[in-house]
């Protein structure tokens, strides 16, 4: 069934003239033309969240551990598919990008990443790993925005969510979103003129929020919107889907020369109950070539030494696969990371699939380690987070 | 007739007295009641309520809360569900035009509710009906029923302000939500815990707050065989054969429980209550609620049996809500803004599907929520993007949106040829091939859709027939029978897997055995429809399945053809007039309304490109344009300055009717702008205070 058909969309579009990158021509407030060099270097995260909980145990393959093919006696990828990494491990067959990635030591791979007291919740289980703050804890606020307390970040915004939504990006900072690139320009145009520096006595909680949304909005668009009319755009090539698109506006953005800490993209569509080979073929395939096509684009501008990429997921699925041949809500999975300076190899440790508690696998290494390991290596930012296992990460060649 | 008022500023301001009494409202508190359990606040609304004490007010406002829309819902929710499972027997071209109309009919759907919520005397019944819409998100696509979202919709306002046992189980018996959440693959040899969880966490209890992974499983069990019923209209229904009658222990309380059981188990669990009242704090009261005052708001809405009436009675008369710390705490969402802007100002729009747009770039279309857990709340609507989005469409709305604007003609209805019935004849709208096989030693199976069909008197939505035929020797027949269940075959034994939706007739010699037992009526009907049975292929003739290729046009293996299954069907018919007698009327092929099957009309070419598609999809989106309009209206902005009540500057006035926190103006006499008065409301309108209220 295909109905793209949205009529009233094009006919909104048309209405309002829609304009093309028009630029409005505001003056930048002093404080930002101001703005020293990155105190963090200059490297960049691109955090790529797989919406709906990707199965680990299909996506990096135990590929000789027979409980592996006892698990999923249907949707097992079979030996003569799987791309080898090792005697041990192997990749999903749709991941020859990835694959390339490996063979290049780009690419790390952190195996059964996951946190205490799991929860099977699409919706908590991300709130989850977006706060940073484990099972128990119940902030809205991102990780990244907790982390990024401390000082001036990058002189154009501390991040920007190019798909889904801010979650770790979430709170207090100069987070963006440009999700469609010409809407962006169109917006910042409508946009009161910033200076809400002034505040009414006992403003709540909420109008303070929005002020300072406000005034970001307003600076963080006109930075942006500079760097992009005077840099023009190359063509990369990069494949025609939803995690596509979004690397390539990312790419895009790095090569007007964004001065950025984190980008957020997000692909969705893993919440895969039933029928479940086809529907993980397509996705791994998309994300792979997604990132492979995205690596080569920054070679091109020169900062895939610069860039990391990691893949984070709300869980992974359990072990054993469900009578419709897919597979439910599960723990702990394997978590990707790659970009020119990052340590390639395996990372972490494997979960037993013997051991199984409750029938799903036990978590090696608190996700909260990765992040501060992420922090510490790309920005040299103490452990702002309690990890409850100790592995020793290291995601930078230093 | 809508009518609009024009107020001079002088005899506004001369028509203006001050209110009298202690306990009368201010237009501060008159401002903050509307906007908080309405959109925004008109000047008129404002003023009605100037000489009302709180009580009065809020009263008045509860009392308003009713069932039924301002403006009826769109016409086609009246009418029969339509053939969903069918269509693709057409072919894609039909297909694609069944699905773009779907959309087409969501779309209005959506500009239908934004234009209540605009035009409604009642904007506390929109609030509640929105609420409940995002606590019980269910999400729109290709497998769910218009029909089914719009029924939701009338569910929420039939309840929005009554029991919440009602909801509790009101939701578990909704087809949409529960394909939303796949309870359509909640069988007891693989229980899906997806609606029991969202019960639990999202629906009533609250994440973590009493229950366990244990009674998520088990209420899982309790809500096995609950489905819908794909083939026929009803929506939901019940699968015996795929419902666990076992012993389930949920929430300390054992029993054979099923679905109806699973409200009254957790309404009556100690932790039931304080995650609603902090919700509902949340959207009416503030941002922060106050433990203490949850707690005792709890009592009270325990103490009236969960009715939610008393309960929004009691928030809207608690200190908390008339606090000055509790103005301009809670941030407008994407429709709240929007709704609250046109309704405050009295302005007009020309096409509501554009502001259906409008809503979806701003993050909240409506029957699209993001997941089960609703939309995005309080300040996470706000961020360096929403407020770039927000400026944009709130200018728009202040340049576009004054009236008057009229709504297209309406076009003529559909004619539909009067048909002379006798009483005998059987008449069908439209008949479809579903499925027709060849098997082994000649046999045929072949699965024929009757949709909109009658016969004596009788009108009915749908009977489906899956034959398996031996011709010369035996045959197979189950009827769908979901439609028509009170009046066909009522009491023939279901047979089918314990599906109340299928009757088996089967073999020869039962056929001729069993139909002692079978009423007179049903047995006319029966020798109707295999009487006519070849006459009924014939219609199918140019149908996928007599093509040999499937649904993607592959060859499909053992393809029956038309002429095997013209046979095949005609042994039936011969067979049926031996034994029930050939049918007393003729065939009669004529729908009985227009619009049945949700194609649009005959008049729809059935192969067409894009392109033709579009062209004829165009008028069609035309004439289901809706104009929003409140029930009062200004021309002009300097119209909607005069009707202000109060006696201050017309800058001061204008901010008490917008904000709820005044602009900070150091230094400067704001009354300067207020010479041009769309300056000042644009000055007001996109500054950030007016996201807050």
């Amino acid at each position: 069934m295909t109905h793209s058909f949205t009529p009233s969309r094009r006919r909104f579009l048309k209405a309002l003239g829609s304009t093309a990158l028009a630029l409005p021509s505001l003056a930048l407030p002093g404080f930002v033309t101001a703005a020293g060099a990155n105190p963090r270097g200059g490297n960049i995260l691109v955090l790529v969240e797989l919406a709906g909980g990707n199965d680990g145990l299909n996506t990096l393959i135990h590929r000789r551990d027979p409980a592996y093919r006892a698990l999923r006696p249907t949707l097992a990828i079979p030996e003569r598919y799987a791309l080898g990494l090792d005697r041990d491990t192997a990749l999903h067959p749709a991941m020859g990008a990835m694959a390339g990635l490996w063979e290049d030591g780009d690419l790390q791979i952190v195996e059964g990443v996951g946190y205490p007291n799991p929860n099977r919740s699409h919706f908590r289980s991300i709130e989850i790993w977006n706060s940073g703050q484990g099972a128990d804890g119940r902030t809205r606020d991102g990780w990244v925005s907790a982390a990024f307390t401390e000082g001036a970040g990058a002189e154009d915004a501390d991040g920007l969510v190019l798909g889904g939504d801010f979650g770790p990006l979430a709170g207090e900072g100069r987070f963006a979103a440009i999700r469609d690139p010409e809407l962006f320009a169109d917006n910042h145009g409508h946009l009161p003129q910033a200076g809400h520096a002034t505040r009414p006595g006992g403003a709540r909680a909420s109008l303070d929020h929005i002020l300072s949304a406000y005034d970001s909005a307003q600076v963080t668009g006109e930075a942006i919107l500079r760097r992009l009319e005077r840099s023009p755009a190359r063509p990369f090539p990069f494949p025609d889907s939803e995690i596509g698109r979004q690397l390539e506006n990312a790419a895009r953005l790095l090569e007007a020369g964004l001065d950025v800490s984190v980008l957020k993209v997000v692909q969705d569509g893993y919440d895969t109950h039933d029928g479940q080979a086809d529907a993980h073929w397509g996705l791994l395939e998309d994300l792979s070539d997604a990132l492979g096509a995205f690596a080569d684009a920054l070679r091109q501008i020169g900062i895939w030494e610069k860039v990391s990429v990691v893949t984070y997921s709300e869980f992974g699925r359990t072990a054993a696969e469900n009578a419709s041949a897919g597979t439910d809500h599960g723990t702990a999975a394997p978590l990707f990371i790659a970009g020119g300076a990052v340590r390639g190899g395996l990372g972490g440790a494997r979960p037993s699939l013997t051991e199984l508690v409750d029938g799903e696998m036990v978590h090696s290494t608190d996700y909260r380690e990765v992040y501060n390991a992420l922090l510490s290596d790309l920005w040299g930012i103490d452990p702002v987070f309690e990890a409850q296992t100790e592995r020793d990460l290291r995601i930078l060649d230093l | 007739m809508p009518f609009r008022i024009t107020f001079h500023a002088a005899f506004a301001a001369a028509f203006w007295v001050l209110p009298l009494g202690a306990s009368a409202l201010t237009i501060d508190e008159a401002r903050h009641l509307l906007s908080r359990t309405g959109f925004g606040a008109a000047p008129t609304e404002i003023e009605a309520l100037l000489e009302t004490s709180r009580e009065d007010a809020v009263d008045a406002i509860l009392a308003r809360v009713g069932p039924d829309p301002a403006t009826p819902m769109p016409a086609w929710t009246e009418g029969w569900v339509y053939p969903h499972d069918l269509v693709g027997a057409l072919g894609q071209s039909a297909e694609e035009l069944f699905f773009s109309l779907r959309w087409i009919e969501i779309e209005e759907l959506q500009a239908w509710w934004l234009g209540e919520m605009i035009a409604t005397p009642s904007p506390l019944t929109e609030r509640l009906t929105l609420f409940w819409h995002d606590h019980f998100a269910t999400g729109f696509d290709d497998i769910i029923h218009p029909h089914w979202v719009a029924d939701q919709n009338a569910f929420f306002r039939r309840h929005g302000a009554g029991n919440f046992a009602d909801l509790a189980a009101g939701i578990l018996a909704d087809p949409a939500m529960r394909v939303y959440l796949t309870n359509t693959e909640n069988h007891r040899d693989a229980p899906n815990e997806n609606l029991a969880r969202e019960y639990f966490e999202l629906f009533t209890l609250g994440e973590g707050q009493g229950y366990t992974e244990e009674d998520v499983s088990e209420a899982a069990r309790a809500l096995t065989g609950y489905g819908v019923e794909w083939f026929g209209g009803e929506g939901a229904v019940f699968v015996a054969e795929a419902h666990d009658f076992g012993t389930k222990t949920i929430l300390g309380q054992s029993g054979t429980y099923g679905a109806e059981d699973l409200p009254t188990i957790v309404l009556g669990h100690p932790a039931f209550g304080p995650y609603l009242v902090e919700k509902l704090w949340l959207t009416f009261v503030s941002d922060s609620p106050d433990p203490g005052e949850v707690a005792r708001l709890t009592a009270v809405w325990r103490a009236a049996d969960w009715e939610i009436k008393p309960l929004l009675r009691e928030m809207f008369l608690s200190d908390a809500f008339w606090s000055i710390e509790a103005r301009g705490s809670l941030v407008k969402g994407p429709v709240e803004l929007i709704v609250s802007t046109i309704r405050s100002l009295g302005l007009e729009i020309e096409d509501l599907g554009e502001l259906t747009w409008a809503t979806e770039d701003l993050g909240q279309l409506l029957f699209f929520p993001p997941n089960v857990a609703g939309w995005p709340d309080g300040t996470q609507w706000i961020n360096e993007a929403t407020a770039g989005t927000r400026a944009r469409v709130l200018t728009h709305l202040l340049e576009e949106a004054r009236g008057p604007f009229e709504p297209p003609a309406p076009r003529a209805p559909e004619e539909i040829e009067t048909v002379e019935l006798a009483p005998a004849d059987l008449r069908v709208g439209r008949a479809f091939a579903i499925e027709a096989e060849a098997l082994e030693d000649g046999g045929a199976v072949i699965f024929l859709s009757l949709f909109d069909m009658g016969f004596r008197g009788e009108d009915w939505r749908s009977l489906s027939l899956w034959m398996e035929i031996f011709p010369g020797e035996d045959f197979a027949l189950a009827l769908h029978t979901a439609d028509c269940a009170e009046t066909c075959f009522a009491r023939w034994p279901a047979t089918v897997h314990d599906d109340p939706g299928w009757k088996l007739i089967e073999p020869v010699n039962g056929l001729r055995r069993d139909l002692s037992r079978m009423d007179e009526p049903d047995r006319a009907l029966l020798a109707a429809l295999l009487g006519h049975l070849p006459a009924l292929l014939e219609t199918t003739a140019d149908q996928r399945a007599w093509t040999g290729l499937d649904y993607d046009g592959a060859p499909i293996e053992g393809a029956l053809d038309i002429e095997e299954a013209r046979a095949a069907l005609t042994w039936l018919q011969t067979l049926s007039a031996d034994v029930l007698g050939a049918p007393e009327g003729t065939l009669v092929l004529a729908p009985s309304r227009p619009g049945a099957l949700g194609l649009g009309g005959e008049a729809a070419p059935m192969a067409m490109g894009e392109d033709a598609m579009e062209a004829y999809l165009e008028p069609e989106l035309e004439s289901r344009r809706r104009i929003g309009r409140p029930r009062v209206t200004y021309p002009t902005a300097q119209d909607w300055l005069a009707a202000l009540p109060g006696t201050d500057f017309a800058s001061t006035r204008a901010e008490a009717a917008l904000l709820a926190i005044p602009l900070p103006d150091p230094g400067r006499r704001s009354e300067m702008v207020a010479q041009d008065a769309d300056a000042l409301i644009r000055r007001i309108v996109l500054s950030p205070y007016f996201q807050v209220h």
